[in-house]
C-alpha cells in the first residue's frame, strides 16, 4: 500500500491500479471532497497529515469509508501533484543547524551519563590490558557499576527504573516544604491574658 | 488593704495551722483571667506577703508557669470543680457582650507587664522543674483540648468577669482582673496571620495552550485557479500564498509538545554521548531503517483486532507523514556536527535513495525531539492535531516496547583517524 503511495507521489498522474481501488466519482462525492479539502491543501510536507484529516472529513460527510489511496488517485487525475509538491515551500524554517538535546529535558541525563562513564573509565584503566583484552575487560567493570556504558538488556532496564523513581520524589519534597507551616494545635495554645506580656518580653 | 488580707487568710486557715495552705506538688485549681484552670504547685514563697505559689497549668506549656498570689489558688475539691465548670459555662453565654472598660484595661496591663518582668529571674532557675512538668502536660492532653475550647469564649468577658469578681472578691481587687480579657484579642491575630501565609503558599496551576484552527481561504483560492490548462497563470498566484500563511502561522504559533517516554530519553542521551563525546558514528546504511520500522509498526497494528479499517488508513497516513518529515528535516536539523561528513558521503553514494531507507532508529528518535515545534506551523485544527499526537504517542510506545531491537549500542562504530581529521 505504501509503495502505491510512492508511485502516486512520483508519477503525479494515475498509474494502472488494481480493480479493487477503481471507483467512479459522482458529482456529489466530488463536491464533498472539495468541501473536505477546505483549508487543507494536500501538498508539501504536510500532505499526508492533511490527507488523513481530509479522509476523516469526507468519510464522515459521505458516511462511508474512503481510503486515502482512492483520493490521491482521483486528485491525480485533476492536478499535477508532483509539480505542486515542488512548488510548495516549507511552512517552517529549515536552515542547517546542529542537532542538540533540549537542556531542560536532557541536561540532568547528560550530566549523569558523563559522570557514570568517567567512573567506568577509571575502572577500565585499572585493568590496563592489551587492546583485545580491553574490549572484553570493559564488560566486567561496566556490569559492576549501576549504569554500564555498553548497555545490555539488564543495563537498559536499570536506568529505566531510576528516572521513574526520581520523578515522583520531587513533588514529595514540595509537599514536605508546604508541610513546614505547622498548624497550631490546641495543646500549644497558651492560656489567655498572660501570653501577650511574655511575648513582648 | 493590710487589714483586709489578714482577715482573708484567717478564713482559709480554719482547716490548718500552717503558714501555707498548699504544699509543693499539690494538685490545685487556679484562677487565670476569668476562668479557673486545673494546676499544680511547683514551689512556694512563704515569706512573701501575700504568700505566692509557682503554678504550672495542666495541659499548657511550661512557658506559662508563673508566681500566683494565694488568693488566686483554690483547693482541688468537688465544690471548686463545680465552680470551675459554672464559670466556663457563664463565659460561653456572655461572650457576645461588649467590653466597656478599655481605659481601665490599659492601666492594668502596664502593671501586669511589670509583674511579669519581675518573675523572669525566678523562671530561669526552674529549668529542672520545667523538665519534670512536661510529663503531666502530655498526660493531660484531653483536658487541654477542652480548655482550649473555652479559651475562644474569653475574648470579650469583661461583664462576666466583673460579675464573677464581685461574687468572690472585694471590689478593690476586682479592678486588676477586669483588664485581663483585653489581651486575648491580640493573640488571635497571630493565627490569622499564619493562615494568610498558608493561603499565599499554593500556586495557581498554569493553563496549557491548545492549538487553534487557522482556516486559510487563500489556500482554497489557489486550489481553484490551477484548473485552467495553462501553467503560466498559476505560478504567480502560488508564490504569495505560502509566504502569507507562513507569516500568519509564525505570528500565531502555538506550542505542540510531543512527550517522549523516559526510556527513549535515555537512548537519546546515549546517542549524544557516543557521537559528541566518544566520536563514534551510527553505521550506515542502518541495519533497521526508518522505513522498516514504520512497516513493522503498521504490521503490528494490523495484527491487533481492535484496529478498524478507518483507523488503519489513518495510521498509514500518519506514518507516511512522519517519514516525509524525516526526509526533509534530517539533513538540516537532525545531525550533530560530527556527522556532517558522513552525511555528505552517504548522499554521494546514494543520491536517489530516500533518507528513510538509509538512516535508522536513533535519528528517527531525534526527529520526535524537533517534531513538536515544526508541527505548530501546520494548519491542522485542534482536534486533528490531537488525533495526530495520539498516533505519534502510540508509535513511541511501540518503539519503547521494541527498544532492545531498535536501540542497540552495537549500531555505533568507531571511525578511522582520517575521518576525525576531516570532520574537525
Amino acid at each position: 500500500m505504501m509503495a502505491k503511495d510512492k508511485g502516486l507521489a512520483v508519477a503525479g498522474t494515475a498509474a494502472p491500479l488494481p480493480a479493487a481501488l477503481d471507483h467512479e466519482w459522482s458529482a456529489e462525492e466530488e463536491l464533498q471532497l472539495f468541501h473536505a479539502m477546505e483549508g487543507l491543501r494536500p501538498v508539501g510536507i504536510n500532505k499526508h497529515f492533511y490527507m488523513s484529516c481530509i479522509v476523516q472529513r469526507l468519510s464522515k460527510s459521505l458516511n462511508r469509508e474512503m481510503p486515502s489511496e482512492l483520493i490521491w488517485r482521483h486528485l491525480g487525475t485533476m492536478y499535477k501533484l508532483k509539480e505542486l509538491d515542488d512548488l510548495e515551500s516549507l511552512p517552517f524554517p529549515n536552515e542547517e543547524r546542529e542537532f542538540s538535546l533540549p537542556e531542560q529535558d536532557y541536561g540532568t541525563l547528560q550530566t549523569k551519563k558523563t559522570v557514570e562513564v568517567h567512573a567506568n573509565e577509571e575502572a577500565a584503566e585499572a585493568q590496563s590490558a592489551p587492546p583485545t583484552a580491553e574490549t572484553n575487560g570493559k564488560a566486567p567493570p561496566a556490569t559492576k557499576t549501576p549504569v554500564p556504558t555498553n548497555s545490555t538488556k539488564d543495563g537498559d532496564k536499570k536506568p529505566v527504573a531510576k528516572p521513574q523513581e526520581q520523578l515522583p520524589k520531587r513533588p514529595a519534597k514540595r509537599t514536605r516544604g508546604s508541610m513546614s507551616n505547622e498548624s497550631i494545635s490546641p495543646s500549644t495554645t497558651p492560656p489567655p491574658v498572660q501570653s501577650n506580656k511574655r511575648r513582648r518580653i | 488593704m493590710g487589714e483586709v488580707k489578714p482577715a482573708k487568710v484567717e478564713n482559709y486557715s480554719t482547716g490548718t495551722d500552717a503558714n501555707t495552705l498548699f504544699v509543693d506538688g499539690e494538685r490545685v485549681l487556679c484562677f487565670h483571667g476569668p476562668l479557673i484552670y486545673e494546676a499544680k504547685v511547683l514551689k512556694t514563697k512563704p515569706d512573701a506577703t501575700p504568700v505566692e505559689y509557682y503554678i504550672h497549668y495542666a495541659g499548657w506549656s511550661k512557658n506559662w508557669d508563673e508566681w500566683v498570689p494565694e488568693n488566686r489558688v483554690l483547693k482541688y475539691n468537688d465544690d471548686n470543680v463545680k465552680r470551675r465548670q459554672e464559670l466556663a459555662r457563664q463565659c460561653g453565654e456572655r461572650s457576645k457582650k461588649d467590653n466597656k472598660k478599655g481605659s481601665a484595661k490599659a492601666k492594668k496591663m502596664e502593671q501586669m507587664r511589670n509583674e511579669s518582668r519581675a518573675s523572669t529571674p525566678s523562671k530561669d532557675s526552674n529549668t529542672s522543674q520545667s523538665t519534670a512538668s512536661s510529663t503531666p502536660t502530655t498526660s493531660a492532653g484531653p483536658g487541654s483540648k477542652s480548655e482550649a475550647g473555652s479559651t475562644g469564649t474569653t475574648t470579650t468577658n469583661s461583664t462576666a468577669n466583673s460579675t464573677t469578681s464581685r461574687a468572690h472578691r472585694k471590689s478593690t481587687q476586682s479592678t486588676p482582673s477586669t483588664a485581663r480579657p483585653g489581651t486575648p484579642s491580640d493573640k488571635k491575630e497571630d493565627p490569622a496571620a499564619a493562615e494568610t501565609t498558608e493561603e499565599e503558599g499554593p500556586v495557581a496551576p498554569k493553563k496549557k495552550r491548545m492549538s487553534e484552527q487557522r482556516p486559510s481561504l487563500t489556500g482554497s483560492d489557489v486550489a481553484e485557479k490551477p484548473l485552467p490548462p495553462t501553467t503560466t497563470p498559476s505560478t504567480p498566484t502560488t508564490e504569495p500564498a505560502p509566504c502569507v500563511e507562513s507569516e500568519e502561522a509564525y505570528a500565531a504559533k502555538v506550542e505542540v509538545k510531543i512527550k517522549i517516554p523516559d526510556e527513549l530519553k535515555h537512548y537519546l542521551t546515549d546517542d549524544w554521548y557516543a557521537v559528541v563525546r566518544e566520536h563514534k558514528l551510527l553505521e550506515l546504511p542502518a541495519k533497521v531503517t526508518v522505513q522498516q520500522i514504520s512497516e513493522q509498526y503498521l504490521a503490528h497494528k494490523k495484527s491487533v483486532k481492535s484496529t478498524s479499517a478507518s483507523k488503519e488508513v489513518a495510521i498509514n497516513d500518519v506514518l507516511d507523514g512522519i517519514v516525509e518529515y524525516f526526509n526533509v528535516m534530517l539533513g538540516s536539523q537532525l545531525l550533530y556536527k560530527f556527522e556532517r561528513t558522513q552525511y555528505a558521503d552517504v548522499m554521494q553514494k546514494h543520491p536517489d535513495t530516500p533518507l528513510s531507507e538509509l538512516y535508522g532508529s536513533f535519528h528517527l528518535l531525534r526527529l520526535f525531539v524537533r517534531l513538536g515545534s515544526m508541527l505548530s506551523y501546520s494548519a491542522l485544527d485542534q482536534q486533528s492535531m490531537q488525533n495526530l499526537l495520539t498516533h505519534v504517542q502510540d508509535f513511541l510506545k511501540f518503539l519503547v516496547k521494541n527498544s532492545s531491537i531498535f536501540f542497540s549500542m552495537s549500531n555505533f562504530i568507531n571511525v578511522d583517524p582520517e575521518y576525525v581529521r576531516n570532520a574537525q
